[in-house]
């Protein structure tokens, strides 16, 4: 009951959003210094990597696909970026039903930059569908092709923190999210800036500005607000012994 | 027909269909949408493998790329080429002309011998840079910093024997720390996290984010 009262709220909230102004959403660093990245990696020479990152063997039908598909929408703006400030971008992945999808975001990416002839298809890599036959490829190619920026924005697992450490050892500049807890401590403490937990969906937002994905984070946030009122209301009552709440919830 | 075909609703209205089927079966008792649920979510799986061969035909194409570039590390490429083909060659050999399939014994070798000792090796190097990662984000810096380190501290002698030697009250102060402020903290995003997952899917459902067709704006 309580995933169609946020359904609701969020669909509510995008239809508000759309017809009204924009909501504030807070500055977030990480979002905000992968043009500085960028720029910093066209001024050395040095190439821009970026990576969703390992979801499972599921790919997009995975239990991460909600990280995979923000990772989508920013490695989009990432694209963008590349190819306006003529960067060489390289992503590399591990799941092969996110490889024509990429494809596609970075071709329409470039194409809206206004230079689609320099769109390589070679920006997009499959390297391997097995977890570290990927990593040790991401590490190869970080090392060979002189890679400035490093961004992992998705799912990730234990490869996390081989990649961030071996960005931090080239000396690149490394922007990192993923909404597992397990691995965003290791972001925090490798990368220069870090994406915590549910900012990735409200990067989409950020980036492109547009009123549906803000009206989405509005309603993200109501979400919230609800959640917690009924935390609150739950531990109350039950401080009570009453349990009517959760028998409600639990059905 | 090609143009309907080309027509984006088409897919936006397929995936609001199959995504409210599959979300249904959650909320309904109903013996034949929980059986259409799991055979779409079968027919997942079948069409996941079909992309493989999307992700090897990239593969080789990159690699072969870079080989005719003689672009940086270009050996490893051949490498990477050959070693692709002998595996695939052996498991169809296995597959269609061995009566053990994928049990073959040469098959195996290759997987138990090569493939996993070098996975582990990468787990191993885990714990090295984990270490490194400490070194660099333990340090007096400032407020926060210097609560990192000093819970950092009290877990790591909590959780080593020598800890509870010093003093037995580590292991007690290094349970609180982990399953009381820790699992608050772990806890609190994860409804965030769980709250934008309902936002993506409903997004995605209902049509309005498209980044899964390649398409960044409606």
């Amino acid at each position: 009951m309580t995933i169609l009262l946020i359904a609701v709220l969020i669909v509510l909230s995008i239809q508000q959003t759309v017809k009204g102004k924009l909501p504030f959403i807070r500055r977030i660093a990480a979002l905000d210094a992968i043009e500085e990245a960028i720029g910093a990696s066209v001024e050395k020479g040095t190439a821009v990597h970026y990576t969703l990152g390992y979801p499972g063997p599921q790919g997009l039908a995975s239990g991460a696909s909600a990280a995979l598909m923000s990772g989508i929408l920013c490695m989009g703006y990432v694209a963008e970026k590349t190819a306006e400030l003529d960067a060489k971008l390289i992503t590399t992945h591990i799941s092969s039903d996110i490889v024509p999808i990429a494809e596609e975001v970075i071709k329409t990416a470039y194409l809206k930059a206004g230079v689609p002839e320099n769109y390589s298809p070679d920006m997009v890599r499959y390297l391997s569908g097995f977890q570290f036959a990927y990593t040790i490829a991401v590490l190869g190619i970080m090392e060979r092709e002189n890679v400035g920026t490093n961004i992992m924005i998705g799912s990730f697992m234990a490869e996390a923190l081989v990649m961030a450490e071996a960005g931090n050892n080239l000396g690149a500049m490394q922007i990192g999210g993923t909404t597992s807890t397990i691995q965003l401590p290791f972001f925090v403490v490798a990368c220069d800036y870090a994406i915590l937990g549910e900012e990735i969906f409200a990067a989409s937002a950020y980036l492109s500005k547009e009123p549906i994905r803000a009206g989405a984070i509005l309603g993200q946030d109501r979400s919230k607000y609800l959640v917690v009122g009924i935390l609150v209301i739950g531990v109350l009552l039950q401080l009570i012994n009453n349990t009517f709440l959760y028998n409600l919830l639990s059905g | 027909m090609m143009s309907v075909l080309k027509n984006p609703i088409i897919p936006v209205i397929i995936v609001f269909c199959v995504g409210m089927l599959v979300t249904f079966e959650y909320f309904v008792d109903v013996p034949t949408v929980k059986l259409v649920s799991t055979e779409l979510q079968k027919w997942v799986t079948i069409l996941i493998t079909f992309t493989l061969t999307i992700g090897s035909v990239n593969l080789i194409k990159s690699q072969s790329l870079k080989i005719q570039r003689k672009g940086p590390g270009w050996s490893y490429s051949i490498i990477t080429i050959v070693t692709f083909a002998l595996m695939m060659l052996l498991g169809l050999y296995s597959i269609f002309f061995t009566p053990e399939g994928l049990l073959f014994p040469a098959y195996n070798y290759v997987i138990r011998n090569i493939q996993y000792p070098v996975n582990v090796s990468m787990f191993g190097l885990l714990g090295f840079y984990i270490i490194t990662a400490a070194f660099r984000a333990f340090r007096f810096r400032g407020f926060d910093s210097t609560i990192v380190l000093l819970a950092g501290l009290l877990v790591l002698m909590g959780q080593a024997p020598i800890g509870a030697a010093v003093w037995d009250q580590f292991p007690a102060i290094s349970y609180w720390i982990m399953n009381v402020p820790n699992v608050a903290g772990a806890r609190a995003i994860s409804i965030g996290v769980g709250i934008g997952a309902i936002s993506m899917a409903v997004q995605v459902l209902l049509g309005y984010e498209r980044g899964w067709m390649g398409r960044l704006e409606r």
